[in-house]
């Protein structure tokens, strides 16, 4: 075979259809990934924006609403009493003194001084310091 | 997709000789091209690019498997029935003796005699030095015409 008719093959070849069938299965598969890829992506959205919902609402809402609901009932709450546990305190060493203790003071006795009058059932007592 | 998707279909199935296989490669090569969504200056940067990408994939899928004895799968169907007996003889032959090329050698034979692309292009898209492609396409073209002329004789 001469390199002409090898080259007249080669356009032939060239020259030749793809099945109609075949291109449109590819277009069809082309289309179907990529709406596959479509719908991943807008899922991959959803959910991302979902968890940015839920950051929003329960990661910043302020604490006091997250707390603990007030009872409704009337009925007095009772608070158990704290009974506050004596702390257990390292011994203290006594301080020794080497200063001679002061002497106290002893309270003055009041002065009394009885003046007696003519008159026996008259008698002036002056108090004082 | 149109105007690329012959151009890719065949070659893919021309390298492969596999129908679904080759469809696979042009559905994944056009899939990419949306992936990437990358701009091209020109249809012929476009062209290369789909080229590279179907040639790698199909040479990906040849070394996984052997290929199929199913080449003569991209036949006329509007040729009349006296010329296209003796066309279809050799043409059998040829993409026979295609089959058992090496897939190099054979992405090669493809992209620069069948799709008439320049052997620069051909080069660019193999990843391979120009005088590569014609070293390969030398051998390649050696093959087939021994082959087609024992099977001639």
């Amino acid at each position: 075979m001469s390199d002409d008719n090898l080259r007249e093959l080669f356009r032939e070849l060239r020259d030749e259809p793809v099945a109609a069938d075949s291109l449109a299965r590819v277009r069809a598969g082309v289309y179907r990934g990529i709406e596959a890829r479509r719908k991943r992506f807008f899922a991959f959205l959803a959910l991302a924006t979902a968890a940015m919902v839920f950051l929003a609402v329960f990661a910043l809402t302020p604490r006091q609403r997250l707390a603990a609901p007030r009872p409704t009932s009337p009925l007095p709450v009772t608070v158990p009493a704290i009974i506050e546990q004596p702390r257990e305190q390292a011994p203290v060493r006594p301080q020794i003194r080497s200063v001679a203790r002061r002497k106290k003071k002893q309270p003055e006795k009041p002065v009394l001084i009885r003046i007696e009058t003519d008159d026996p059932e008259v008698v002036i007592l002056l108090v004082g310091n | 997709m149109r105007a690329h998707g012959t151009r890719i279909m065949r070659t893919a199935l021309r390298i492969l000789g596999n129908r679904a296989d080759a469809e696979d490669v042009a559905q994944e090569t056009f899939l990419r091209l949306h992936r990437r969504g990358i701009q091209f200056e020109s249809d012929a940067s476009l062209a290369a690019w789909l080229y590279r990408v179907a040639v790698n994939l199909c040479l990906d899928r040849t070394r996984a498997r052997k290929p199929s004895a199913e080449l003569r799968d991209l036949r006329s169907p509007g040729i009349s029935a006296e010329s296209a007996a003796i066309r279809q003889q050799s043409r059998d032959i040829l993409l026979a003796a295609l089959e058992e090329l090496p897939a190099r050698e054979r992405a090669a034979v493809v992209l620069r005699e069948i799709e008439g692309l320049e052997t620069p292009e051909v080069a660019e898209i193999l990843g391979v030095a120009e005088a590569t492609v014609r070293s390969q396409i030398s051998k390649a073209v050696s093959k087939l015409r021994a082959r087609l002329a024992r099977k001639e004789v």
